[in-house]
Formats: structure tokens, sequence, C-alpha cells
């Protein structure tokens, strides 16, 4: 009702939007295309809040006091993990979605940084390399621009087998975007749509997912270490199998993750949460066993230092980005659409588009020191909430720093709601017993090892379970 | 562990296969390249997987048998002999050379090779020349469905029959089936076989000593897929 009593004439099923995305798909006769990422609500990580040290905890002094960043990603494996200043490094964006300069800015600035960055698709630029100190290549479905000698100079690989923002599809890549040099290197006619396959060439499932990893460790001669990149989806399930497939790390990537084009359908309908994506990675890896061994990296509509230390709370060792650097950069909003211009090469600042003209308006280093600021600003806030959450070193933020401001947030993560103990979706009787089965499956182990080894019984581990007089057989 | 083979006339050293594994055998084919050797045969490989991967020094190697997937992948220069069969993905990414395989090869055989010739004397499974870049395949027998499926470059040659859904979403490329078809797929159609096909066809059986089929099918990209995805009437509008 307005101010005068009369009905709006309003739906809110049928908005404008969705009127004007009807008379839009009438017209055209198909999907609509569109870059970034996924415009409806969701819970994300606003809904989560740090609980910092106060009497509980010790409090770290917020400016002066270390905070360790350094991250070391796949040491399980690999004879040279990767080493990285900052948990926060740039992920893979391909050049032809992004325009050589944003390339090269992205490189110079992360380096700056202390951090890498990711080839993404369409094969390796030199630039790229030769500014990013530290360089991830990337293995993807469509193997554009696939080389071996790129390979072994890559101080990690990544297979790509999802992207959190369109899972269960592959890259796009619009016409306007395929210039005779991009289409040259992915060895595709120029100004066609681009659309890559969804399954990789060589491998269909886990069993060969495993002997595809050898492959690439064969092929570098294992030295560095192999990650897989796997949009949030049934993320327990999947994680749980890409564990049983050798990799060194493994890359969460939410659903609120962009894209530089593909079907709006897909980015708004497809995938959960980044935040329950690590949290479900999380409890898959420790249910085989391999929390410790395999590192966890998460990516997707990470904004701030919050986010990172969000993830890091929730079992990430790293994050990934790669919106924000590009806001960063300028990638602006056109005023008419509302929307990136990702998609359709017509990028005005220059950062997503191959027309020489925009490309040239994007100055490298101006855009390189706005990357490093950014990833600079984004580590000092991640060091100020782990300190204030009494750590020393990031990767010590854990769960129990963190609380959930809505329902959806705390059954996602497995968090209690703030001000609570209640955990939604967990029945408190049910979690007693199943702690107390857990600590008596733990003195089993410690006892059969004691006697296995000959030595005396562990204090306490002589009667598993005694005092348990409540175990549900 | 490597041995110099005598009475060849070639200077070539034999890398055992016997009861070790692939890493094993990879550091020796390795370590023998790095001493200049260029003449390498691989005994007793025992169809293991990752075998004479991303060789990326001009050499000779011979497999004494059978290998398992990814045989000879992510190879440039190498001019590779198997006796036996291959499992999938033989020769996945080879960026030059080739590789001649004297048995059958599994499925994704060739997939994504950018240059270089692929040849397989017996059968080939499905998805031959998948995400193809460049170069060329050639299967003796028949080859399975999806046979060249989203081919961008290169040929690929089946002497024998092929699958359901061949050349499905092809972007460029032929293919040359000197058998039967079982269908198409999506944006293939029939081709039109010139006299440079016929000379580059003749040319390249013969070397390999392949006979040629009575009648030639080609097929090639429809390109009715090329520009699907057209900017939306409001997004031409957009004014920089």
């Amino acid at each position: 009702m307005s101010k005068s009593g009369r009905m709006e004439n309003r739906s809110s099923i049928w908005t404008q939007e969705v009127i004007e995305d009807i008379a839009t798909k009438a017209e055209i006769g198909r999907y609509r295309m569109r870059g970034f990422n996924l415009f409806k609500r969701i819970p994300q990580f606003d809904d989560l809040t740090f609980l910092p040290a106060t009497l509980t905890r010790f409090v770290i002094e917020g400016y002066r006091e270390k905070c360790v960043t350094k991250t070391v990603l796949g040491s399980r494996l690999a004879e040279r993990p990767l080493e990285l200043e900052i948990p926060i490094y740039i992920t893979g964006m391909s050049f032809g979605a992004l325009s050589r300069n944003a390339k090269i800015a992205l490189a110079k600035g992360a380096t700056m940084a202390g951090t890498c960055t990711c080839s993404g698709e369409g094969g390796a630029i030199p630039e790229e390399r030769q500014y990013s100190d530290k360089w991830i290549y990337q293995s993807i479905q469509s193997r554009y621009g696939f080389n071996p000698y790129h390979l072994r100079e890559a101080d990690m690989v990544e297979f790509f087998i999802s992207q959190g923002c369109k899972p269960g599809a592959g890259g796009h890549l619009m016409g306007q975007k395929v210039s005779p040099e991009v289409a040259a290197m992915r060895d595709l006619p120029p100004a066609i749509d681009q659309r890559s396959p969804v399954r990789h060439p060589d491998w269909l499932g886990p069993d060969d997912l495993k002997i595809k990893a050898e492959e690439m460790r064969e092929a570098t001669d294992w030295k560095v270490p192999v990650q897989f990149k796997i949009g949030t989806a049934r993320a327990y399930d999947d994680v749980r199998m890409a564990a049983k497939c050798g990799p060194d790390t493994i890359l969460i990537d939410g659903m609120e993750g962009s894209t530089g084009a593909g079907p709006h359908i897909l980015t708004e309908e497809t995938g959960i949460p980044l935040m329950a994506g690590i949290a479900e990675a999380r409890r898959a890896l420790e249910d085989v066993g391999m929390f410790d061994e395999i590192d966890l990296v998460a990516s997707g509509g990470i904004r701030n230092g919050a986010d990172v230390a969000k993830c890091l709370a929730l079992g990430a060792k790293a994050v990934a980005v790669g919106t924000a650097p590009l806001i960063a950069m300028g990638s602006v909003q056109d005023p008419d659409t509302g929307i990136e211009a990702w998609h359709t090469g017509r990028d005005p600042a220059g950062i997503t588009t191959q027309d020489p003209e925009l490309v040239a308006r994007l100055d490298v280093d101006e855009a390189a020191q706005r990357v490093y600021n950014l990833l600079h600003a984004m580590t000092l806030e991640l060091q100020m909430l782990a300190r204030g959450c009494g750590k020393t070193d990031v990767h010590n933020l854990e769960p129990e720093d963190l609380a959930a401001l809505t329902v959806e947030a705390g059954a996602m993560c497995h968090l209690p709601i703030a001000g609570t103990s209640w955990v939604p979706g967990q029945d408190p009787d049910t979690e007693a017993r199943d702690q107390r089965l857990e600590r008596i499956e733990r003195e089993l182990v410690m006892l059969r090892r004691a006697v296995e080894s000959g030595g005396e019984p562990p204090e306490g581990a002589a009667v598993p379970g005694a005092g348990d007089d409540e175990v549900a057989p | 562990m490597a041995q110099a083979v005598t009475g060849t006339g070639v200077e070539a050293v034999s890398v055992p296969g016997r009861d070790r594994d692939a890493r094993e055998i990879n550091a020796d084919i390795r370590r023998v390249l790095a001493d200049g050797v260029r003449d390498i045969v691989v005994t007793d490989p025992g169809a293991k997987h990752n075998l004479g991967v991303g060789l990326l020094t001009p050499c000779r190697i011979s497999f004494d048998g059978s290998l398992g997937y990814f045989g000879c992948a992510l190879g440039d220069g190498i001019r590779a002999h198997v006796k036996g069969r291959v499992g999938w993905s033989l020769a996945e990414n080879l960026m030059d050379g080739e590789v001649v395989v004297e048995g059958s090869s599994g499925s994704s055989t060739g997939a994504a090779v950018r240059g270089g010739t692929v040849v397989v004397r017996g059968n080939a499974g499905a998805r031959t020349g998948i995400s193809q870049k460049g170069g060329a395949i050639v299967v003796g027998g028949d080859s399975g469905l999806l046979t060249g499926f989203m081919l961008q470059k290169g040929r690929i040659v089946i002497l024998g029959d092929v699958g359901r859904a061949c050349g499905d979403s092809m972007y460029d490329g032929e293919i040359f089936v000197g058998g039967k078809i079982a269908s198409l797929g999506t944006d293939a159609v029939p081709g039109e076989l010139d006299e440079l096909d016929a000379e580059w066809l003749s040319r390249t059986l013969d070397r390999y000593g392949l006979e040629a089929p009575g009648e030639w099918r080609k097929v090639v990209a429809g390109r009715q897929l090329y520009n699907y995805d057209q900017l939306e009437p409001m997004e031409r509008k957009i004014a920089l």
C-alpha cells in the first residue's frame, strides 16, 4: 500500500527484473549470458562473527606483536611446496577473459605482495610468468594452449575440475573477446563463441584422475604440488573422492565466485555457499584422516580480510581471490545495464577486453600498485582479526573463534548461534554420545598400539570407556 | 640400471621395466637422455601407466611391450614405437614427433594433441582425437563413439568404422573415415574430399604401410555453433 492507501501495482514474484528477463528471452530465444557473480541473497560470510579474546583467551597486541602470515601449500608429496608470504593469492583468470595488461598487472601486484598468480584457461602469456615470482599452471578441460614447457615452469599444477560460479559447465568466452591472438593461442577460429568442454578429454572419474595426477607429477619430476579445484556442490563427497586421488591441496570454490562469462541461470541456480563448502570439505578430510596432510584452499566471493580470516578459521590454509583485485584495478559496473561489462568485450577500464584501444587505458604499473595495496590491506585486516582472537599465526584461527549470526550459517558451518551453545542441525545428546564414542575409539587405538609395541598401556586407556555408563550400545 | 644395447648397429640404451615402478623407469629415461643418449629401448614395460611421459628431448624410444594410461604423453620431438597395446590417452598433448602403436589403444587416443603424428595399427576406443589441436591421428582399425569430439585443428584418419556422434561439436579440422560412420554428431557434416586431401592421405598411409580403403568419407564442422551466444540487444547499445 502506498501512503495514499492505494494498492501499488507490484508483485514480489513478478518483479521488474523478472519481467525484463522474460521479455529479453522472448526476443533472443535463448538463455542469457553475463559475467560477474550471482545476484540473489544467500547465506554468506557476513552471517558469521568472530569471538575475540577477552578474559578467557590471551589477547595479542593488535598493532605491534608479530602475527605470522607465511603460508606453505602442498608439502604432502611435492619436493618443492609452494611458499607464499601471505595466505592470499590471485586465482586463475585466463588471458582472453582478461587483457594482457590486466594479467601483467596482477602478476606484478602479486609478486610485490609476496604471493602468486594462476594462469587460468587459455595458455600462458610469457609476461605473466616473467612478472610472477610464483605461478600456478592450470590443467583445464579444454587444454587451450596447454604446453609441457610451461608446465615445467610452474610452482604448482592445478587441475580445474569445476568452478563455484557454474559447477557442471565449462568455460565461456564470447566471440567478441576471441581476438586473433587469443584464437591463435587456443587453436580456435577468431571471433567465435568459445565454450569449453565440461569434462576433461583424457580422464573421466576419480580412478583416472589419480593416474592423471601422477602423469603431471612424472612430467614435473614430482617437484611441484598438485592441486584440485572443485566448485562447491556435493562438497563432502567430492572432497572425500578427491583426497583419494593424490592431491597435495584441494581448492574449494564457492557459488559466490565470479565468471568472465556464463549463463545467468547457472550463476544464480547452482552450487552452495563457500562457507558451507569449507566446512564440508574439512569434515570430509577429517573423516578420511587427511586434514593434516592435504591443504585446503578457498575461493569465491572473498572481499576483505574478514572473509579471509573466516575461511582460515573454518579450515582453509589459504584463499584465492579474483573479483576483488579486478575491482581494485578499476573494474566498474556499466551504468546502463547495472552489471560488469566483463563478457561483452567492451570493458571501458581495459581489464576484461581484447580491444587494443581499451586495453591501453589500463596503466599496468598503477594497476599493479592497487592490486598490491589491496592484498596488503586484506592481510593487515586478517592479522588484526587473528591477533584479536589471540593468535600469533593467522593459521591458528579455528572454528571456535567463530559464531553464527543466523540459523542457516550455523547449520552450514557447524557453528553455534552467537550467544548460545546451540549448533543448528546437531542434536546435543547425539553429539555428546558421538564424542564419547570417538574418545573410546581413540583410546582403543592407543591401547592397541601400546600392546603391539610391547609397552605399557597409556594411563586411562586400560579400560576404554571407563566411567561412560551412559554410552549407548 | 640402464644398459647399452649392442649389436643393433646404433648406440642404444636399454632401460629395464620389470619389477620397477613408472617413477623409477621414467627417472632412468630422463637420466640417459641427460647423458646424451638418443636411442632408448624400454624392456618389459608391463602395461604400467605414465611411461615415457613429458619427454621434451628429441629421441627414439621403443617400448618392448604394452603401456597403460597416458603412454608417451606430453612429449615433444620424440619418435616412439610401442610393440604392444596402450591404455587410455595415448600420446595426450603431444607437441610434435611420432608415436606408433602396433596393437590397439584405449579411449581418448591422442587427446588434445597439438602436433606430430599418432598411429594406432589396431583399433582405438571412444573419443579418439578429442579436443585435438593439430597434427594427425591415424587408426588402422575402428574407432569408438565421439571420435573427433570438439576437434579444433588437424586431421583424424580412421581406416575402419567409426561409432556414434562422429565429429560432435567440432570447431574445425577434418575427419577421414574409410569404413562406416554410425552417426554424425552435433554440427558435424559431410565434406568434399579434394585433391590435396587425397594426396595427403595417400602419402601418410604409404609412410606407415597402411592400405587405403576403397572409398573415403570426410567429416567437417558445420559451423552452426560458432556464434550461438551473440550479445543481447541491450548489450549492443553499451556506449563506452
